[in-house]
């Protein structure tokens, strides 16, 4: 099925994507807000939101901050691998519409770069949103599986980007499965956080 | 009454002679007064420099100074007449005398009456066709007298025309059938019309052709070469040298000796056999091409070609991509371009390629176009997934993104 020739199953998997994260996002707010009033209900007294979160910090170490950084910057790439590769999805807008990157040996390392930009600007941001929330030494190494599971989202991309004009429906989507299992694992310690907040 | 008018009529009719004698004894000579003067200022009235060129405009006026009351004062006729270059009498420029009427005054504060009467028939001298002194001057008549105005002397110019940016457009190194023309930019300050003759001379400075045209100002004039058959096969080999006359009907001039063209000596060429061969018979877009072409000299004599070979794809339309100078003897020989002329825009596409040559092959083209047997292969990526280059990729980006994490977390959050 074409919608405006792009693959409608593949725009659908991308909403899906995308409301995961911004689930995330959400639950995050949410769970800011359900603290604030927690601690306005037990004092009474005026408290500046700004201390609340300061009080709130705990530092999650180095390892679990540079992992997160580069588990944020990578899902950009393979959002980027998954959907702008080949022109199977987006045939305006791909990779091989840029002839002088596409022709070069490292091209696919080139369109990562560009792609990890946007992805470190955000990422920069990242560690900080984590630092509310309690996460456990098991989360932490359950976490660690990100950055595994969007390097084989990008190896499955990059392999349908080298058979094309021949597809492989199986390569895509366990690139997107990868993905989307990444994202869930992103935004797992918010949710758990939230949850625990929430039953409380 | 009405007898006398009847009589008078049928008389015209019947005996015009008599009736011209009976007019001629009624007749009344005009008369004035005693009081009647027979003085009129006449002067002619014209602002600017009398020094002044073909196209300026201008207006003339004649001035009149009538002292008479208006009880006695009679209508005055005006003529205006110019001495025009060249010519031995005055001509009358208003076909129509402008007539001022008795009432016709204004009085001015010393208590003349005068009047002002421009001339619309002469507002500039365009249509002259001879340049230099003009005079002109005013006749005026009341019926009775008649007055002449003081002359007055205006000294008309031209603006001849002008030519430049002389140049031939043709291709470098000249053969004597190519697209050879003349150019030049025609100016005229007066917005003449400009007759242009280019005359071509030859090794020895002698006249061999002209040809002529009419080009209005601010145009380019163009000769081409093949539309007047100025050169033809036995000028191959020789300098020439041209030169314009042009003018504007009134000043005619003549530009400097230039040169050009230069015309090559002709060769004759024959080529044949254009082919592709590609390096794999898959035709991927990154591979390597071997173009060739089979040319001889058709005379016994060494001639030194240019050959250049242009490809045509859907997304790269006629690119030039090689080009190499060859001698060519009486012998075939094989001329290869060994190239990779594509990239991935080309892939899954067709394509053409053509020979562009510096002589004219056999069919008197300078070229020979030829379509590719199949289409270039559709895989885009040259490597497999696989291989060092794809895993070394993936390791790039693995790199720099473990790097910025590293930098960041150090920048930030330490």
């Amino acid at each position: 099925m074409n919608l405006l020739g792009h693959d409608i199953f593949e725009a659908y998997m991308l909403i899906c994507l995308v409301a995961i994260l911004l689930l995330g996002g959400t639950l995050h707010v949410m769970y800011l807000k359900m603290i604030e009033s927690m601690v306005l209900r037990t004092e009474e007294s005026d408290f500046n939101l700004g201390d609340l979160m300061r009080s709130m910090h705990i530092s999650q170490g180095s390892n679990f901050n540079i992992m997160m950084i580069l588990s944020w910057s990578l899902l950009f790439v393979a959002l980027a691998f998954l959907y702008l590769l080949t022109p199977s999805i987006f045939p305006e807008w791909n990779y091989f519409k840029i002839p002088r990157v596409a022709s070069l040996d490292w091209g696919f390392a080139i369109f990562g770069v560009a792609a990890l930009i946007p992805g470190a600007l955000i990422s920069i941001f990242v560690p900080k949103v984590y630092s509310y929330y309690l996460i456990h030494k098991r989360l932490k190494a359950i976490a660690a599986a990100t950055p595994v599971l969007l390097l084989g989202s990008i190896i499955c991309s990059m392999h349908l980007g080298i058979i094309y004009p021949t597809s492989n429906p199986f390569f895509w989507n366990l690139g997107y499965m990868m993905l989307a299992a990444a994202a869930v694992l992103m935004i797992l310690p918010i949710s758990i956080g939230f949850l625990e907040a929430w039953r409380q | 009454m009405d007898r006398i008018l009847k009589a008078l009529q049928e008389g015209k009719e019947q005996k015009p002679q008599k009736f011209e004698q009976l007019k001629k004894l009624l007749y009344i000579e005009p008369f004035t007064t005693k009081e009647y003067s027979d003085k009129l200022g006449l002067g002619l009235d014209f602002k600017g420099n009398t020094t002044l060129n073909r196209t300026q405009d201008f207006v003339v006026r004649a001035y009149v100074v009538n002292s008479n009351p208006i009880e006695i004062r009679r209508a005055i006729y005006l003529r205006l007449e110019a001495l025009l270059p060249g010519e031995n009498a005055f001509s009358q420029v208003n076909s129509i005398p402008q007539i001022i009427q008795i009432n016709e005054y204004q009085e001015s504060n010393d208590g003349l009456n005068f009047t002002y009467r421009a001339f619309p028939e002469l507002t500039s001298f365009r249509d002259l066709k001879r340049v230099g002194t003009v005079v002109l001057r005013l006749k005026a008549t009341d019926g009775q007298y008649t007055w002449t105005s003081k002359n007055l002397t205006l000294n008309v110019t031209n603006s001849p025309p002008v030519l430049s940016d002389l140049s031939i457009e043709a291709p470098n190194p000249t053969r004597y059938n190519d697209p050879i023309t003349y150019v030049a930019n025609v100016t005229d300050a007066n917005g003449d019309a400009v007759n242009v003759t280019l005359h071509i001379l030859d090794e020895k400075g002698s006249e061999r052709s002209n040809a002529t045209q009419m080009v209005t100002s601010g145009q380019r004039v163009q000769f081409m070469a093949s539309q007047y058959g100025f050169f033809n096969k036995d000028d191959a080999g020789k300098n020439f040298t041209y030169y314009y006359s042009f003018g504007d009907g009134i000043n005619v001039s003549v530009t400097g000796i230039q040169k050009g063209p230069q015309l090559k000596k002709s060769t004759a060429i024959w080529v044949g056999r254009p082919k592709v061969t590609p390096e794999d018979q898959n035709q991927y877009w990154w591979q390597s091409y071997n173009f060739s072409l089979e040319m001889k000299n058709q005379e016994p004599e060494d001639a030194q070609v240019q050959v250049s070979l242009y490809l045509d794809t859907k997304a790269h339309p006629w690119r030039a991509i090689a080009s190499q100078n060859v001698v060519l003897s009486g012998n075939p020989k094989a001329v290869y371009f060994l190239v990779k002329p594509f990239d991935v825009l080309d892939a899954n596409q067709s394509f053409r390629y053509k020979f562009e040559y510096s002589e004219y092959d056999q069919n008197q083209r300078d070229h020979i176009e030829q379509d590719a047997q199949a289409p270039l292969s559709a895989k885009l990526v040259r490597y497999d997934t696989i291989s060092a280059l794809s895993l070394g990729n993936v390791a790039a980006i693995l790199l720099l993104a473990f790097v910025l994490g590293l930098l960041l977390e150090r920048r930030f959050y330490r």
